[in-house]
């Protein structure tokens, strides 16, 4: 019997082509999966990316102070040298992100200015989407970036997950993957939290006749790693978290670290602050409050989380990075609010940054349709971050070669 | 004898395709049992519930296989009916639509329908997202579950003017000026011959038939002076698609992965599938071959296929005869990657052990740990029925005993007759329950 079995394996992954070796895999790469389970993942670097949804006013976010058209546009939302966290003689931050000053100023913040889309559509849905897919030209797109970049890590170790979402909204399309299951963690649920019985672990524990079933091979297999996961997590949750604000992001982001310092092999997490729908930082009207509340939250989350993982040693291992679908006009409109940008500030934070202020300023005199123009294509970030941070091939996952940006140390 | 096999080695039905889709017949060195009327139950029911175990196991195959393909009328048009009328006043919400659907998985009398409409919804891989509204998704699951047992050729033909298939395949305006050969790609890849089984140019002129399609409102229209005269209609694309026996195999293929095992076959398996399927493409003869067959009674197929999470939960909840509320369930699985309304890519799911990995089982173990608690989303109506306050009983009816012996004997000794629920729990948890 066992020797049918080898023979018809061997035969699908002889025959026929990449459906049946994909379909296979995980008892094909059972070796593999086995020496990958031994391998400890506590060198493996991480991405955190953070979704700002609605379109973030990045001039009210890294403020150009003392530009005259910056002062002369912005009648109720213009902040002066005195309000903002000034960084050097032109730009400084919102008065609501000390978190962010003192990470910049510690050197484990990077901003890269002026990133945009080419050809950004200006309309939320779509505008996302480009960000999401970073495939702006491809029509009926059907994976997102961080979904390319799970199926490639998947590959290595089919018994791992490469990525999960951390957060209550519907999973962003970013995460869309063709070949992979990419799990949603809510934090104000049950965070994985089954605790297994002591009949359960010694049933775990008895092997199976795994060469009879390959499925049940695998299965096991992955059932008695998730068993030890769950210890380890448990222990992780056990601990005390940092001092964390209580915002949603917060939340996400301290769960985002204690899945980390449970060492589940997660490379790639997302998560997002805005609201899904059309997103909180979409101010067309009365934007001061509004928007300096959720500018709050972001630097307040994320030094929590930037601090948390310090403590434990682990932000060597981290990079985080926020973007939103587009900038805002430079003037204000009539509602105190503003319109649909273009280019906006990326902000990356990690243990590994050399810091400070990448790629040209926000250039207010060379505006289209009243906004900044983008300098930066987006997909240069990314190609970073893929390339140079998580060691993936980042022309396989965007499809083209985009050059990366020096930003680590 | 090894914890999973069953006794009609694979040995005999690899080896011999006739032999394997021959019907399977009962004897003393196949015998009709616990384990092969459970196997029959997860595949084609999502699970059976004790009565129905032991139903079958007095009926034998021939009349259990008979009674899940061809249920009673009469219980399930009421049903339909009923259930239709109460899916179509939720339809204004995506959600809701999900809820419902659930909930006539986990009730209805026909499941193996539902199977199927999920077989076919997992080819088609129409996204709610993109299709539009709830009542136009409303409209293709309809068109999906009438035809899951039916003919491919009808329901394809409809499929392919469906306002849900013109929306979600990005192809709402198929203009006389401008053929969508994205579209005609998506067709011809995922519900004709597959890639390798059409050039260029079958793209150009499938894009061409399809001209003069349009979807507006969420209705579909057809506007003749946008069709291009020179090429076919929609219908004549659907008879060349399934004019070429490559489009039956990957049919054939589909449907083994579906109901017999998520490990590939070798060809000469399939061969007597396209046999059975080409040219009429007549759905319900070739299920009921596969589900008689010898091969489908082996351990080829025995827990060789991994469940789905809603395979899993909607199991679950047959096997215990509950009724849990279906809205925290739908947003529960899709937390765990299966929102059944939203396939993530035109390919449909990642399926078999994609499903599996550290984090996916602990999720399995939440959600269920969640349907079994006392309070929470569920309510607590999940429970073992009181007269059947037994942990054996538990293991007989979930995992027919697959287990080694000592894990059998670790589960029971750490059972309390009081927490059945967590014995529950613990079993949903095993590798073997992930297998259907």
């Amino acid at each position: 019997m066992i020797h049918s079995r080898r023979d018809l394996l061997k035969a699908s992954l002889g025959t026929s082509a990449m459906f049946s070796l994909s379909a296979s895999m995980p008892m094909f790469m059972r070796s593999i999966a086995c020496a990958a389970a031994k391998h400890t993942s506590t060198d493996d670097t991480v991405l955190v990316v953070v979704q700002l949804t609605g379109g973030n006013d990045g001039l009210n976010t890294l403020v150009p102070f003392d530009h005259d058209a910056y002062a002369r546009s912005r009648h109720t939302l213009r902040l002066t040298r005195r309000d903002v966290l000034a960084i050097n003689d032109h730009f400084g931050f919102h008065p609501d992100m000390p978190g962010f000053e003192r990470l910049y100023k510690d050197g484990h913040l990077t901003v890269v200015q002026s990133a945009g889309c080419p050809n950004n559509p200006r309309n939320h849905d779509p505008a996302r989407l480009n960000w999401q897919t970073a495939e702006p030209s491809v029509k009926d797109p059907q994976t997102g970036w961080i979904g390319r970049a799970i199926d490639l890590t998947a590959t290595q170790a089919p018994n791992r997950p490469a990525g999960a979402f951390v957060g209550n909204i519907a999973q962003p399309f970013a995460m869309n993957a063709a070949e992979s299951v990419v799990p949603t963690i809510r934090s104000d649920g049950p965070i994985l939290q089954y605790q297994s019985t002591p009949g359960l672990n010694a049933a775990l524990s008895v092997p199976r006749d795994i060469n009879s079933n390959p499925m049940l091979d695998f299965t096991s297999r992955c059932a008695i790693d998730a068993a030890a996961a769950q210890r380890r997590l448990a222990s992780s949750a056990n601990r005390p978290a940092g001092n964390y604000p209580a915002y949603q992001l917060a939340d996400d982001l301290r769960t985002v670290a204690q899945l980390i310092r449970a060492d589940l092999g997660i490379r790639l997490f997302y998560v997002e602050l805005g609201g899904g729908g059309i997103g909180g930082f979409d101010n067309h009207a009365n934007q001061k409050d509004n928007h300096a509340a959720l500018l709050s939250q972001l630097a307040g989350a994320v030094t929590a989380f930037i601090d948390d993982l310090k403590r434990d040693r682990l932000l060597d291992r981290v990079l985080l990075m926020t973007f939103s679908e587009f900038g805002r006009t430079v003037s204000e409109n009539g509602r105190r609010g503003t319109g649909h940008g273009e280019a906006a500030p990326m902000f990356l934070a990690g243990g590994r940054l050399a810091g400070g202020l990448i790629g040209p300023p926000m250039n207010l005199d060379d505006l289209v349709d009243d906004a900044p123009r983008a300098a930066i294509d987006f997909r240069r970030v990314y190609a970073t971050a893929l390339s140079q941070w998580l060691r993936l091939d980042s022309r396989a996952i965007l499809g083209a070669d985009f050059t990366p940006l020096a930003m680590f140390t | 004898m090894p914890a999973t096999t069953h006794p009609a080695g694979d040995f005999v039905v690899m080896d011999n395709p006739r032999h394997a889709w021959a019907a399977y017949e009962p004897d003393r060195d196949h015998p009709w049992d616990l384990k092969c009327a459970a196997h029959l139950y997860r595949r084609t029911a999502f699970a059976g519930t004790w009565l129905q175990l032991q139903q079958a196991m007095r009926d034998g195959p021939h009349q259990t296989i008979d009674r899940l393909i061809n249920p009673p009328r009469e219980q399930v048009d009421p049903f339909n009916q009923q259930h239709d009328l109460m899916e179509a006043a939720a339809a204004n919400s995506i959600e809701q639509l999900r809820a419902w659907w659930l909930r006539r998985m986990i009730t209805t009398p026909d499941p193996l329908t539902e199977i199927m409409t999920l077989f076919w919804h997992n080819r088609f891989a129409v996204r709610a997202d993109r299709a539009g509204s709830g009542r136009v998704m409303l409209g293709y699951l309809r068109l999906l579950r009438a035809q899951a047992m039916g003919q491919y050729g009808p329901m394809l033909s409809a499929a392919v003017r469906d306002p849900a298939v013109l929306k979600g395949y990005d192809a709402e305006a198929n203009r006389k000026a401008k053929p969508n050969n994205h579209f005609a790609r998506r067709l011809l890849r995922r519900l004709g011959p597959g890639d390798g089984h059409y050039t260029k140019a079958d793209v150009a002129a499938a894009a061409r038939s399809m001209t003069g399609w349009f979807a507006l409102r969420g209705n579909a229209r057809f506007i003749e002076r946008e069709h291009d005269a020179a090429a076919g209609s929609s219908d004549d694309l659907v008879r060349h698609m399934l004019a070429d026996r490559a489009t039956a195999e990957q049919l054939a293929r589909d449907l083994y992965r579906w109901l017999i095992s998520d490990v590939d076959p070798p060809a000469t398996l399939i061969e007597p599938l396209i046999e059975a399927l080409y040219p009429g493409y007549h759905i319900k003869p070739v299920v009921e071959m596969m589900l008689r067959s010898n091969l489908f009674f082996s351990d080829v197929a025995y827990r060789h296929r991994v469940k789905s999470p809603v395979e899993l939960a909607v199991g679950l909840i047959r096997s215990l005869e509950g009724l849990v509320p279906t809205e925290p369930l739908g947003r529960d699985l899709t937390a765990l990657g299966h929102d059944v309304l939203n396939p993530p890519t035109a390919a449909g799911w990642p399926h078999g052990p994609r499903w599996i990995n550290t984090i996916s089982l602990l999720g399995r173990a939440d959600i269920v740990g969640s349907l079994l608690a006392a309070k929470g989303p569920y309510e607590g109506k999940l429970d073992i029925a009181p007269d059947r306050r037994d942990a054996t009983f538990v293991l007989n009816l979930l995992v027919q005993n697959d287990l080694p012996d000592a894990a059998a004997n670790a589960l029971l000794a750490d059972a309390a007759p009081d927490h059945l629920r967590q014995l529950i729990h613990a079993v949903c948890c095993l590798p073997e329950y992930q297998l259907a």
